[in-house]
């Protein structure tokens, strides 16, 4: 990877309630790369990608942002650069979907403004056209399906026009159908030079789509690297406590979850 | 008519095609031809102009009705008279408040149901309302009200800002809405408890009748000085409120969400908290409590915002003001053998309307 990472972190550690949660992790996020990040529930996936946008603050190490601190650049500043697709897919009011799409760009607007730019206004038709919600424009967004809405939130997302999307198991509730529609199109954005960095769980997914996979556990950064070297038989079952079945198809390795591990988990 | 020509220039018809048909457009129609802010426009507008008919009859409305060009010519006569003196002591504080206190309790109902997310959330829910309630009752009791006239609203306003303090001290830095919601509830029940303290402990039925009364809320005898005390708090309250609006929208999709798009929910929590505190506190403190305005208005406006929570402050304020200005013009023309109190008038009116939009709700969910 020739280009500059947008994102680079540097030896995060990240205590709660005297429970290290993050420890000592080293990542970076390139533009036009589709990062996986996987591992057990609880393993500080989620908590990786809210220490990237400030939420939860790292007690030590460095994150940054285009070479910047983050901690340098004003809140409204790096939100025009990351987006974040939280677990959170709900919204509260009967907003209509445009509408929704429209807050993706809050960033960009002042703060007593409503009124949106003829910029704003494209950025919002190239993101549900991306997304393929144009359609939809007019319906109220909680009376859509979990697969459409899921789109509209992530045409939100992208109507900022970011430079890393951070997305919090965006496939999780998903049929097969809408998880792969979903995926797609986070590789066509990657394409178009945007870095994504994705808390997955679906592993045959993973292995399909990711460019790079981070597997973490307990904190810790168990394997880095492309998704045939990380899903192996050997990190799965010390990551996940899983065997898997490793199959060949069409030359892509594809990871199928089989069975759990017999030994117990006290005797590791 | 730069509306009618707005309306008219949407149209996909030529002028000429249309003109007979134009005059008898159904209101649904103009409103599906206008672009989405125009509506949002329109409706302000409607509202204002409703805002402005209902304090103008709230004015008029009284003992005696005044007809507007007696009063008119009253108010512009060089010479001192009977019925300008009556309209500036009298009548225009009293609607005046009127107006003031809907858009208070409307905005800060609009603002709390964003906030927390929560469609039963109202002005009350951080306890000032209680807390104002329990200033002023104290300074009732405490025989303050008879040596200095303005002693129950200033106990209004402080009880409402003491048992807000402890809210805040009680829910901690980190607050989250839910921690909100639990601490306000704890000390709106607190503060009631010391109202029914001081009812009990009241020396005469006379004395307990006068709290019962204060509390059922009125704007009767209101005079300049209650506008001078409540208004320099209020304004401030509102503005603060109002700059919440662009972090109320980004709040709809959850608070991470707001937060990565920038907003700190801490300043946002301080704004809403501050904002509402001097927004209610004095309207309370004023007024005694109205309930139902800031619960039902913001129900009621939201579909016309398309739901967006941002739009639906002004909105929701306006629609307050009209609600309680329409009421304080019921409790006055309505014949009873004793007064009619507003905070009765509201939840009576209120309550039905609530019902109503249930069923509504109901409906659509089937």
């Amino acid at each position: 990877m020739t280009s500059n990472p947008v994102i680079t972190m540097r030896n995060i550690c990240l205590t709660r309630r005297n429970r290290q949660i993050l420890n000592h992790i080293d990542l970076d996020g390139f533009p036009g790369q589709v990062l996986g990040l996987i591992g057990a529930n609880g393993s500080g996936k989620s908590t990786l990608l809210k220490s990237m946008i400030g939420l939860l603050p790292a007690n030590s190490g460095t994150i940054l942002l285009e070479g910047i601190p983050l901690n340098k650049i004003p809140a409204r500043d790096s939100a025009k650069k990351i987006s974040y697709m939280g677990q959170e897919n709900e919204c509260q009011w009967p907003l209509q979907v445009r509408d929704v799409v429209a807050l993706g760009r809050m960033p960009h607007q002042g703060t007593w403004s409503q009124k949106r730019s003829t910029e704003d206004e494209a950025n919002i038709e190239a993101a549900m056209q991306a997304v393929d919600i144009c359609h939809l424009q007019n319906r109220t967004v909680t009376r859509l399906s979990g697969g459409e809405r899921r789109r509209v939130l992530l045409a939100r997302a992208l109507a900022g026009k970011p430079k890393l999307l951070l997305a919090d198991e965006p496939t999780s509730g998903l049929d097969p159908y809408h998880q792969l529609q979903l995926m797609e199109l986070f590789r066509k954005q990657a394409e178009k030079g945007i870095g994504i960095i994705v808390v997955i769980h679906e592993l045959t997914l993973a292995s399909r789509f990711c460019d790079r996979i981070i597997l973490l556990k307990s904190g810790k950064i168990l394997s880095d690297g492309p998704p045939s070297t990380v899903l192996n038989q050997t990190n799965l079952a010390t990551g996940y406590n899983i065997q898997a079945a490793l199959l060949d198809y069409n030359g892509d390795t594809t990871v199928v979850p089989w069975c759990c591990c017999q030994k117990k988990e006290n005797h590791e | 008519m730069s509306l009618l020509k707005l309306i008219i220039s949407k149209m996909p018809l030529t002028i000429d095609s249309i003109m007979p048909v134009k005059v008898f457009l159904p209101c649904s129609v103009i409103m599906s031809t206008l672009r989405k802010t125009d509506r949002y426009h329109l409706l302000m507008v409607t509202l204002s102009i409703f805002c402005l008919l209902s304090f103008i009859s709230s004015v008029l409305v009284g003992t005696t009705t005044i007809s507007p060009w007696e009063l008119w010519h009253a108010l512009i006569s060089p010479e001192d008279n009977m019925l300008q003196m009556v309209f500036w002591e009298i009548r225009f504080p009293r609607a005046f408040l009127g107006i003031c206190v809907g858009f208070s309790l409307g905005i800060t109902g609009a603002v709390m149901q964003g906030y927390m997310r929560n469609p039963l959330a109202d002005p009350g829910v951080l306890g000032v309302t209680g807390g104002a309630s329990m200033g002023a009752v104290v300074a009732f009791y405490l025989g303050f009200a008879t040596i200095y006239s303005y002693a129950l609203p200033i106990g209004g306003i402080l009880g409402g800002f003491i048992v807000l303090c402890l809210v805040i001290v009680a829910s901690g830095r980190n607050a989250t809405p839910q921690t909100l919601i639990l601490a306000g509830i704890a000390f709106s029940s607190l503060a009631g408890s010391v109202t029914s303290l001081v009812l009990n402990f009241s020396p005469n039925p006379h004395a307990a009748m006068d709290i019962v009364f204060w509390l059922l809320g009125s704007l009767k005898d209101r005079n300049m000085g209650h506008l001078y005390l409540s208004l320099p708090l209020m304004i401030p309250g509102w503005l603060l409120l109002l700059y919440c609006s662009r972090p109320l929208q980004a709040l709809t999709l959850g608070e991470e969400t707001a937060n990565s798009m920038g907003f700190s929910m801490k300043k946002v929590r301080s704004c809403i908290i501050t904002g509402s505190a001097l927004a209610v506190g004095p309207a309370i403190a004023v007024t005694g409590s109205i309930g139902f305005v800031g619960l039902i208005i913001p129900h009621l406006l939201r579909p016309l915002v398309g739901g967006d929570p941002g739009k639906l402050l002004p909105a929701s304020g306006l629609g307050g003001a009209i609600l309680l200005a329409c009421s304080d013009i019921i409790v006055r023309i309505v014949p009873f053998h004793s007064e009619l109190k507003l905070g009765v008038v509201t939840s009576l009116v209120g309550a039905p309307f609530f019902l109503y939009l249930l069923l509504k709700v109901r409906k659509e969910a089937l």
